[in-house]
Parts: C-alpha cells; sequence; structure tokens
C-alpha cells in the first residue's frame, strides 16, 4: 500500500521539541546528532527536525538550568558534547506530561466519540 | 579525505562569519555533521556526495544562524522594569555604603556591625524589589499581555536578585552573630530582629527555590515573589514596629494581600481560556 509521508506541521514540531528533548534525556544522557537519531526512531521519520534547529533548543535548556552538559571523549575518540537532565530538568518534564495528557486525553475522546 | 576536510573547514568558516557563534557552539555543530557523513558513508553514500547531503540535513548557515540568533535575543531580552529593578538594586547598596562609611569613620559603628548592616538591608531591599517587580508584571500583565521575551526577562532578573538576597541575608546572619557574641555574649536569641532576617532568608530562598519545585511555572514565581514581598515585610518593617501596628503596614499587608489574590483569581479564570 503506498501511503504519502505525513508532514507534521511547523508549530505542532516546534511546541513537541522541548517534551521530546526532556524525555530523550530522561532516558540517560545523550548528545545532539543521537537525540536526533531517536526522536526519527520513535517517530518512524515522521518527526523531521532540521538537524541544527535542535541545538537552539538544548542550549536555551541549558539556560533555564533543566540541563547540564559535558565535552567528552566518545569511544571513536571524537569528542561529543553530552547532555543530563537536572532536576529542574526532570520536574519541568512532569509538567510537560501533564499538560500533554490533557491535549492528548481531549483529542482521544473527541475523536473516538466521532469516528467509533 | 583531504576534500572533505576543506569542505568542512570551509563551511566553518561560512558559520563562523555568518554570525559570532562561539567555538563551542562550532565544535558542538561540527561533530555533528561529521557524525552525519560517517552514517551516510557506512550506509553507501559516496564519500564526495556525504558532506552535500549531511550539510542540507543539518540546514545552510543562515537557517543555523538565524535560529540561534533568536536564542541570542532572548537571552539579551530586557524588560524596562527588570533593568530599572537590577539598576535600583546597585545604587540601594551604593547609597547604604556610602551613608555607613562616616559612622565608621566617627567610631559610632564597627566594621563588623557595619558590613551586618549593609548587608541585610541590602538582602531585605531586594525582596522588596523583588515584590515590586512581581507586582509590575501582574497590573501591567491585566492591562496588556506580557511577551514571552518579557517574561523570560522577568524570571531571569528574579533568580538573579533572590539569589543574591538569600547570598547578602545569609551573610548579613552570620555577622550579626559574630556582633552578637561580641556584645551581648551569645549568637542567638529568637528577639523579633532575628526571627524577622530568618523569615526574609526563608523567603529568598523560597523564591530562588521556585526553578526547583515549579520550574517551568510563571505564575508560581509571581505569587512567591508577592509572598516574599509580605514575609520580608513582617520580617523586616513587623521586626522594627514590634508591638505598634501600624496604618502603613496594615495598608502595605492588605493591598499586597488584596492584589495576590485578585492575580490568583484571574490566573485561574484565564486557565479554560487556553484551551479555546
Amino acid at each position: 500500500m503506498y501511503t504519502t509521508p505525513m508532514k507534521l506541521d511547523k508549530e505542532l514540531v516546534a511546541a513537541s521539541s522541548v517534551p521530546l528533548v526532556l524525555s530523550i534525556l530522561a532516558e540517560g544522557q545523550s548528545y545532539g546528532y543521537a537525540i536526533i537519531q531517536r526522536v526519527k526512531e520513535l517517530s518512524d521519520g515522521k518527526i523531521q527536525w532540521t538537524d541544527g534547529m535542535l541545538y537552539p533548543v538544548l542550549h536555551w535548556l541549558e539556560d533555564q538550568d533543566y540541563v547540564r552538559s559535558e565535552w567528552r571523549e566518545a569511544d571513536s575518540g571524537r569528542k561529543r558534547k553530552y547532555y543530563s537532565l537536572k532536576a529542574p530538568g526532570k520536574r519541568a518534564l512532569r509538567e510537560q506530561q501533564d499538560q500533554w495528557r490533557v491535549v492528548n486525553r481531549a483529542l482521544n475522546q473527541l475523536w473516538d466519540l466521532r469516528y467509533a | 579525505m583531504r576534500d572533505l576536510e576543506k569542505q568542512i573547514a570551509d563551511w566553518r568558516r561560512s558559520i563562523a562569519d555568518a554570525s559570532k557563534h562561539r567555538p563551542e557552539t562550532l565544535n558542538e555543530l561540527e561533530t555533528h555533521l561529521r557524525d552525519e557523513i560517517d552514517r551516510l558513508i557506512q550506509a553507501g553514500t559516496p564519500a564526495e556526495d556525504a558532506f552535500t547531503v549531511a550539510f542540507t540535513t543539518l540546514g545552510s548557515p543562515a537557517a543555523l544562524c538565524a535560529e540561534f540568533d533568536k536564542l541570542e535575543q532572548l537571552r539579551r531580552a530586557k524588560w524596562k522594569p527588570a533593568t530599572f529593578a537590577q539598576w535600583a538594586c546597585i545604587a540601594i547598596a551604593v547609597l547604604f555604603a556610602l551613608a555607613l562609611v562616616p559612622r565608621i569613620g566617627h567610631g559610632r559603628m564597627t566594621l563588623l556591625l557595619a558590613s551586618h548592616v549593609l548587608t541585610v538591608s541590602v538582602g531585605y531591599v531586594m525582596m522588596f524589589i523583588i515584590g515590586g517587580l512581581a507586582i509590575c508584571h501582574v497590573l501591567a500583565d491585566w492591562f496588556q499581555r506580557t511577551s514571552s521575551s518579557q517574561t523570560y526577562a522577568l524570571r531571569r532578573t528574579i533568580f538573579q536578585l533572590a539569589t543574591i538576597s538569600a547570598v547578602l541575608t545569609a551573610i548579613g546572619i552570620l555577622l550579626g552573630m559574630m556582633w552578637a557574641k561580641h556584645n551581648w555574649s551569645r549568637y542567638w536569641a529568637w528577639d523579633p530582629k532575628e526571627t524577622g532576617a530568618v523569615i526574609v532568608l526563608v523567603c529568598a530562598t523560597f523564591t530562588m527555590g521556585v526553578r526547583w519545585f515549579r520550574p517551568a511555572s510563571h505564575n508560581a514565581l509571581v505569587i512567591m515573589g508577592i509572598l516574599g514581598n509580605i514575609g520580608t515585610g513582617w520580617g523586616w518593617l513587623g521586626a522594627n514596629t514590634f508591638g505598634h501596628i501600624s496604618p502603613l503596614l496594615i495598608a502595605f499587608f492588605g493591598t499586597q494581600c488584596l492584589l495576590l489574590t485578585a492575580f490568583s483569581a484571574t490566573t485561574w479564570l484565564r486557565k479554560p481560556q487556553a484551551w479555546c
């Protein structure tokens, strides 16, 4: 079966970037490239970020004291900047989860009712 | 491979020219570019095409710079009352210090006592300024919804001032304890002024700690700012007018409690509108 690749609205992609990054970092520390690969994997490639746009988000999260970063040498010998979640970031993630669950529940109720 | 290195060097130069990125950011972006090139080559993309594909995926230098510039604009975001508050704190600290110098010179005050007075007074005033800023933001938000950059500037200023206030008050308390031990032969006695200082310290610490227990909440910060104002008023003015409830003090607390109630009510009323 042929399906047209779904393109998410730019606004939705932007709005979901912070909860996605925080959730991925909640799994363990990671670096920019790996975060993008994880997002692609989780969304079957449907969430398409221009890779470079992730970094301002990561730096903003660092400004907000949600994440910390450190440069470390990977096994390959390449130096990478690893990000990990700090306590305020964990709390911010919980708040984001609550908010997105409200939206998710409301939409599910509406759509289940209408398309049942 | 030499071509690839040259391409990466050219790309790095073009990004550096287009914006004032810090070398660390450039290194991070370059690592990303190299990771993507490696993945593409492993997936079978010819080495000569890998750079072009990776470059496109990462985003053009202009687009990248535009995104980082947005972040810089947010970092430099200014809100006039917040800037005024910062300058007011500096001015008040200088004025306090200038007022204390002659007293030390004339031997009416020891350096230890003057340092205690200076640190606690500036710490307390900063808490009042934080409260004033929070009130200012509430009023501004009622008449004209504040922008995200203004909110960012408010958060940044409140956290900065609350941190400095907590540190200064804590230092002031320690200096006061040393002075009390020297002059009254005891460190602490929970007298009204000492208790007041602890109240102010608790208020400053809680305001500073909003980022820990409600990091994403703007309203929590504003509410804590006003509560901190009330607490500091009680701790400072209350301690100094102990036993005498002046009409001015009642007006001070009354106005702020009213404002806090009104802000909480409008925040609660506004909530459902967010889903419209």
